[in-house]
């Protein structure tokens, strides 16, 4: 089975397998008493952190055709292009923002170009094809677990709105492993994230060494026998064998630092600051999604990840996101609001309002992270966090031209404050690769990409 | 200076020209390809004149000829022109025909090169005049004109190779001057450098060396070489060491091309048969070599992973439970031909690994109890009348509250006694007939979002059971009253789940024709495992986000469909204030518009008109029995006593362990195995685990050893060591296991382990019943239900393969149908043990109402497949013509006879056509008109095309004797197709001419043709299919020579399928390490 995975160099490589079993220092400190100073008493020469936070909504946006009245002020994409373009109604939430993003038109994963859309939720962060025998391959944000993924207790984070893993078809994951296997988001509620990332586990200490225990005498059964089977085995055979007993041993590392990191008490967090059980359809949806952004913020915050995907919208007209229009008071479910624009006046309108919803919560998002001074580098949150935006359709069945923000980063290197746009044919995986490159991960290609983009400068 | 400017304008323009020029091995437009075929025409001209500029310049010297040098600067000026047009037209060629490569490259940029080095030197020769006032210019001139030749030189043996192959000019020339033409080394030769690990011997390769190699320079790399690649193939590539299983494929098929007489093409310089013998006898050699080498290096798949359904049956058979063990697992890679049995691909990564320890610990927790059995079964009884469902989120709680309640079993018999006593009194709301096309499933798919309460052919009944695992029985109670018109029964399917506000996630669980009159109902029962359906969130497993325990959910529903079918709302999703309702809604469902109510009023009234089959419900039994309670499932461990030590704990285990190890290792283990284990269980009580914990985690861990998720590994020598027939039982054990996942996709039974620790497996008599009467057990049925889907490829027949907008009366389940009655007719044929080549006519059908509608065969009803007598040809052919076939290799809208003449030649013939070329154009790339043409007529314009045809001529014509089938399979005598914004209708042509020459008329005749004149490759495809995924890897040249054996074996047995399984569990090739056959 072929896969492309992206290559990393071997000495990098090497150098983040050493790492793996050092604890990050910092990671104990709590929110509550953070300051700059103190992480870098703590944590001196650590490396300043890079973070991800990469955010999927379905379904496309609106882009009123040349000719509708709307086309000039409500189409997603702003129309010129450089530093001197004019923000469109979708993307003025963000105008406070302006040098700390960029907006980015024209990329597509090809692979997906034959597909019939609703379906692109899976493979937004991986560029794999659907069609190929082997199924998903990695996502990008695990590229860039995998490597560095083991300076936080949590080496990434993963959620979304519907919670879980979906179909192969109708994704509710933006993650997925080496193997191509989803990562279940962690969803449905704020209360669950909250709970996978802050709350203690309510066992004793006692009771979860046992545990990790119990996965180590069952894997130390499992393979007793095997040295003796193994010496009676062809070559072939062998490396079957052997790449078991790899398994088995990278199973019992990540048993090692799982227990390693028992004696790090998780960072204290206040729950009541979060709307922990907001309900996306009777709370409404901006408390939902906001709670949820929230709680990415005090991940990061906190150093208990990097690392983030976010499926703010999913795809399925089944998805409970298509009731966020309804919530805002529109008559139409999200899948209607895409496939009807053209059968009523406001249409267009509607569908567009909705995705300056969407970006409303981003440019709160963003403005909460660029109001954090950072407390393990120089700047802001925000200067050293790439967050990515998108799509994986420009209009609903249209797997061309995505519509892309990426903010911050500034410390990392990117540049903003201008409007990119790149021709049709040049793969999203350029950009990922770029951003992964950013973000310190020494990839040298990653899924079909074809080389890079400048992204750090303004032209 | 304006010569120079206009010199480097040509040069660049040619280079720019050269760079851009598309030569990627793709054919490019008719017109570029017939001018870009004057190049070999038009390149005499500039040598000619080329090489004429220095020998009139050389006149000079000589003062009688001295006039002559006068012609010089013209003639310079036609060889640059003529060059130009030479090199122009060669890129047009080489863009127009399809050629790449590294010579084509070099003959490419020589051209350029050739071209540009006249016009500069055209352009020093104006410059300098008639004068000779610059000895530098004059210099520089010659030098340049010298360099020209040169150049022109080398391009011009470069695009000889291209024409004549590599070896033209060395082929017959004498020794030192071949040595210096010659080319390099070939990359081949370089591995032979590295002789000690090769499988095939050094004196073969001295053989390809001397005797093959300079037959491939003359006869093939014309073709198939630097120059050119057609089939996108290069024999020069080829390494004759054979080191990887690559090579071996590619040397198979050149060996296939040359038996067949299919190379070199009749146009092409014929190969004499004492050579072509060569060839082949030299790849036949080498093959067996690489083959015997690579059988005594134990690399013929001795060892692999189960495959994710050998893993779930084994786990059934090992709990004796049917439930599904492997849901979570990912489905497995397919090997090239298609089968999950390749050893090669099956691996375990760290992800796998960690999934496998989740399913084992889930498995023990589930199905291993500790005790004697309880009697824990839970009852609920409720008269379909009494049900009450108000299926509005708003009521819910009113749903729950008057949902059934689990009864004792007094009561629970008392009330079957009283009802089964009185007239039976059927729920008010009758469930009618459903309309054709999809019906929205409340699957675990989008669709789920609009369902949630049910519809007109519907009945929700909750039950509030707190149970998640165990087996369920449901029996309804009920009625039909059949359809006026044919007699149509009415069918009843089952899915259970959960409904939550407007979600629905049911499983499926069964579907029942319902027959019984409405004077005496009948009693349809449904037994499943309630851990396979979708346990709603409850108390017990964490709750679910809404205030209160989410009940288990029935849902009962007629699937027969009518052609006045509705699908609606029920009228307990509607307003109905006379409905008995503690509190007054207001409101409607979303959607339930006065439109919607009103047309659903009429619509149900026009359904009841024409009188469909109706379903009526009468009472309904459910009962939950957990594991614990049932005494045939799953493991029931001892508790320990009371203040026991741990001495008496293992005791206990131990023996436990010396019942469950030898099923999950499928072979008797040691003392010192169960030894190993006991510490694993003693180590955990030491360690503060409980009694059962650790009972759980011991076994558990067996289930994620070696010993259990792979096949093959060496049994322990304990077993055997010591024994006079120790040979015979380490034999035999590892045929035990083989053959039990051959046959039955799971662990050995017990008889079959005993034989195989008897060492009696090695006794072909012995093998030979075993084989038989694992065969005639049931659970043969997961071999042939496997191996007909993977054959034949079913699985592919997905959502979406039909576009239902084209095919409005198509839906997922009639796909499914498909599938199951090419299954059905497998197996028909497997185990009733008929003649194999009847799977090829249409003697029978498998057939259901819905398949007999798709057939337009008349008078089938009811749900279940059956096999109806066909009295008439029916145009079809078997199973090459049934409609899961066709619906799998169409474009989801019309046929495609090119999908369905690869998966012929693939699946029935096995004669797999190379994959396609990179950079295929698409039909209609050409710029030539596709309006108004069909498929077919598109089709047979790409064959046309050179660069197609070689392949297409072997594919297309198998396919287009279907043109009589739709996209779905049915039967079509017209095709529509686009004429603008239009569509019209052409009447389909099915007639074809087969690469041999027969002509047939339809899928009918080819059937025929198949089975009269193709009888033995056809049976031959099978078993070599067949014995793929027997074996675990693709076929090597030994188990070649078996199969024609076994094709032998299989035409005596008068190809009955259970001969042909024995004959390949006897067989050799199924058996490897066999210490016999390594030196035959």
């Amino acid at each position: 089975m072929a896969r492309r995975n992206p290559r990393v160099g071997r000495r990098a490589f090497l150098k983040s397998a050493g790492a793996t079993l050092l604890l990050p220092a910092t990671a104990g400190m709590t929110y509550a008493s953070g300051n700059r100073e103190a992480a870098r008493l703590v944590s001196p020469g650590a490396d300043a952190p890079r973070r991800l936070c990469a955010i999927f909504v379905g379904n496309g946006v609106a882009m009123p055709p040349p000719g509708n009245p709307l086309h000039e002020t409500w189409h997603w994409f702003p129309h010129e292009l450089g530093p001197d373009y004019k923000l469109t109604k979708p993307l003025e939430p963000l105008a406070g923002l302006r040098d700390q993003f960029s907006v980015i038109s024209g990329l597509s994963h090809p692979t997906l170009w034959p597909i019939y859309a609703h379906t692109t939720a899976g493979y937004f962060l991986t560029g794999a094809d659907p069609q190929a025998p082997g199924g998903n391959s990695i996502s990008m944000d695990q590229v860039m677990a995998e490597f560095a993924g083991s300076r936080t207790l949590y080496p990434s984070l993963t959620i979304g709105t519907e919670g879980g893993a979906g179909d192969v078809s109708r994704s509710n994951t933006l993650s997925y492993m080496q193997s191509g296997q989803p990562i279940p988001a962690i969803g449905g509620t704020p209360r669950a994230v909250f709970n996978e990332l802050f709350s203690v586990d309510n066992r004793d200490k006692a009771a979860q060494v046992r545990s990790f225990n119990r996965d180590r005498s069952m894997l130390d059964a499992a393979v007793q026998q095997l040295n003796s089977l193994q010496s009676r085995l062809g070559p072939e055979d062998r490396r079957r064998l052997d790449e078991y007993l790899t398994s088995v041993r990278n199973t019992e590392t990540r048993i090692d630092r799982a227990e390693a990191w028992l004696d790090v008490p998780k960072p204290e967090v206040d729950a009541s600051q979060f709307q922990l059980d907001a309900d996306p359809v009777s709370d409404g949806p901006a408390a939902f999604l906001d709670a949820m952004y929230q709680l990415v913020h005090t991940a990061f915050v906190t150093d208990s990840t990097r690392i983030a995907t976010f499926q703010a919208v999913g795809e399925g007209a089944g998805a409970i996101a298509k009731e966020f229009p309804k919530a805002l008071g529109m008559d139409r479910i999200h899948h209607q609001l895409t496939h009807e624009y053209d059968k009523t006046e406001d249409g267009w309108e509607n569908w567009a309002r909705y995705d300056r919803f969407q970006v409303e919560r981003l440019a709160l998002f963003l403005e909460l992270l660029a109001g954090t001074e950072d407390p393990f580098a120089d700047g802001s949150l925000l200067d050293n966090t790439i967050v990515l935006y998108g799509s994986g359709t420009s209009e609903t069945h249209v797997t061309r031209n995505y519509p892309i923000i990426v903010a911050g980063g500034r410390n990392l290197g990117l540049a903003h404050g201008t409007h990119r746009r790149y021709d049709d044919g040049i793969p999203f995986s350029n950009l990922l690769l770029t951003l992964l490159q950013t973000l310190g991960v020494p990839a040298e290609s990653f899924a079909d990409s074809t080389g890079t983009l400048d992204l750090t400068a303004v032209a | 200076m304006k010569v120079w400017v206009v010199a480097v304008l040509a040069i660049a323009s040619l280079v720019f020209g050269a760079a851009v020029a598309p030569i990627d091995g793709a054919t490019g437009p008719d017109a570029v390809r017939f001018l870009g075929r004057f190049h070999p025409l038009a390149l005499h001209l500039p040598i000619a004149f080329l090489v004429l500029v220095p020998l009139l310049e050389a006149c000079r010297l000589f003062p009688r000829a001295a006039w002559l040098a006068q012609f010089a600067a013209p003639v310079l000026l036609v060889a640059t022109l003529t060059a130009f047009l030479t090199v122009t037209l060669g890129l047009m060629l080489a863009a127009g025909e399809g050629h790449s490569g590294d010579l084509v490259d070099k003959h490419r940029w020589g051209g350029v090169a050739v071209a540009s080095l006249a016009a500069i030197a055209l352009a020093i020769r104006s410059t300098l005049g008639a004068g000779a006032h610059s000895r530098a210019g004059w210099a520089a001139y010659g030098g340049v004109l010298a360099v020209a030749c040169a150049v022109l030189m080398v391009t011009a043996h470069a695009g000889g190779s291209l024409v004549h192959g590599p070896a033209y000019l060395a082929e017959f020339a004498p020794q030192p001057i071949a040595k210096w033409l010659g080319e390099k080394p070939h990359d081949g030769a370089a591995t032979v450098d590295d002789r000690g690990d090769l499988p095939v011997s050094a004196a073969t390769i001295d053989r390809f060396e001397s005797g093959v190699r300079p037959l491939f320079g003359r006869y093939c790399v014309k073709c198939h070489g630097d120059g050119k690649q057609e089939a996108n193939f290069r024999i020069d590539d080829l390494v004759a060491g054979m080191t990887s299983s690559h090579e071996v494929h590619d040397w198979h098929r050149v060996m296939d091309k040359l038996n067949t007489h299919q190379m070199p093409p009749e146009d092409a310089r014929p190969l004499p048969d004492d050579e072509r013998t060569a060839i082949v006898s030299w790849i036949e050699t080498a093959m067996k070599e690489e083959a015997r080498s690579r059988r005594a290096n134990n690399v013929t798949a001795y060892i692999r992973r189960l495959a994710k359904r050998e893993f779930n049956h084994t786990l059934q058979d090992l709990f004796r439970v049917p439930a599904n063990f492997a849901s979570r697992l990912p489905p497995d890679p397919r090997s090239e031909k298609g089968y999950d049995t390749d050893a090669s691909l099956l691996r375990v990564s760290e992800v796998d690994l960690r999934v496998y320890i989740d399913l084992a610990r889930a498995a023990v927790d589930r199905y291993v109890t500790f005790g004697p059995p309880a009697n824990e079964v839970e009852q609920y009884f409720q008269e379909f009348e009494d049900n009450y469902f108000y299926g509005r989120w708003r009521a819910h709680h009113l749903s729950i509250a008057r949902a059934p309640r689990p009864v004792p079993a007094d009561e629970f018999a008392r009330r079957v006694a009283a009802h089964e006593a009185g007239e039976p009194v059927y729920h008010e709301q009758f469930l009618g007939a459903l309309p054709f096309g999809p019906i929205s499933s409340g699957a675990e798919d989008e669709v789920a979002g609009a369902r949630g309460y049910p519809r007109r052919h519907e009945m929700f009944v909750y039950i509030p059971t707190r149970k998640t695992v165990g087996e369920m029985v449901v029996r309804v109670h009920a009625a039909a009253t059949p359809a006026a018109s044919d007699g149509a029964f009415p069918r009843l399917r089952l899915e259970v789940g959960e409904s939550y506000d407007r979600n629905l996630l049911a499983l499926n669980v069964g579907e029942v024709d319902v027959t019984a009159p409405t004077d005496e109902p009948g009693v349809y029962e449904f037994r499943f495992r309630l851990e396979d359906t979708r346990s709603p969130p409850n108390a017990t497993n964490g709750g679910g986000p809404g205030r209160f325990d989410r009940p288990l959910l029935l849902v009962f529903s007629n699937v027969a469909r009518h052609p006045d079918g509705v699908i609606g709302s029920s009228r307990y999703a509607q307003e109905d204030p006379s409905l008995p309702d503690a509190i007054r809604v207001r409101g409607r469902l979303p959607g339930n518009t006065d439109e919607v109510i009103e047309g659903d009023r009429v619509a149900t009234e026009k359904l009841l008109a024409s009188r469909p089959g109706l379903l009526h419900l009468d009472a309904l039994e459910v009962s939950i029995t957990p594991v614990a309670s049932e005494p045939a499932v799953g493991w029931k461990v001892a508790r320990a006593p009371d203040g026991a030590s741990l001495g008496d704990e293992q005791k206990i285990i131990a023996g436990m362990l010396s019942e469950f190890l030898p099923i999950a290792f499928r072979r008797p283990v040691t003392d010192g195995e169960i030894q190993r284990y006991l510490d694993t269980f003693s180590l955990l009580r030491k360690n503060d685990e409980p009694y059962e914990v650790a009972v759980r985690e011991t076994l558990a861990a067996s289930l994620v050893s070696p010993e259990f998720l792979f096949i093959g590994n060496p049994p322990p020598e304990a077993l055997f060591d010591g024994r006079d027939n120790a040979a015979d039982i380490e034999r035999s054990l590892a045929l035990a296991s083989r053959l039990s996942y051959l046959v039955w996709s799971s662990a050995p039974d017990a008889r079959l382990r005993n034989l195989a620790a008897a060492g009696k497996l090695v006794d072909p008599r012995t093998l030979a019943e075993e084989t038989t009467r694992m065969l005639e057990d049931e659970r043969s049925r997961r071999f042939s239900d496997t191996f007909v889907r993977q054959w034949l490829h079913l699985d592919d027949l997905g959502n979406g393969t039909v576009s239902t907008d084209y095919y409005p009366e198509y839906t997922p389940e009639l796909g499914a149908l498909m599938v199951r009655q090419t299954v059905a007719t497998f197996q028909d044929v497997f185990h009733n043990d008929r003649d194999a080549r009847s799977l090829f006519t249409d003697d029978y059908l498998f057939l259901n109402d819905q398949l007999a509608r798709l057939y337009g065969v008349p008078g089938v009803q009811g749900g279940d497949l059956r096999r109806v007598r066909m009295d008439h040809d029916i145009g079809r052919a078997g199973l090459i013509a049934q409609p899961s076939m066709l619906a799998i290799n169409s474009n989801g809208i019309d046929s495609n006879p090119v999908k369905r003449g690869v998966w012929l030649l693939e699946r029935i013939l096995d004669d797999p056509p190379p994959d396609p070329p990179p950079n295929v154009p698409s039909l209609g790339a050409d710029g030539k008109s596709l309006v108004g043409l069909t498929l077919r007529e598109q089709i047979e314009g790409h064959r046309d095309k050179s660069a197609c045809i070689n392949c297409h001529k072997k594919i297309d014509p198998w396919g287009l004797a279907f043109e009589n089938f739709d996209a779905t399979g049915a039967w079509r005598d017209e095709v529509s197709v686009r004429l603008g914004d239009e569509r019209i209708s052409r009447v389909v042509d099915a007639t074809t001419v087969l690469p041999d020459g027969a002509e047939v008329h339809g899928a009918g005749e080819l059937g025929k043709y198949l089975l009269e004149e193709r009888e033995r490759d056809v049976m031959k495809g099978l078993v070599r299919h067949m014995m793929t995924y027997a074996v675990g890897h693709e076929l090597d040249i030994l188990d070649e020579q078996e199969a024609e054996v076994i094709t032998d074996m299989f035409r005596t047995s008068g190809y009955s399928l259970k001969h042909l399984v024995l004959a390949i569990a006897q067989s050799d090739a199924f058996a490897p390490g066999n210490l016999e056959t390594k030196d035959g």
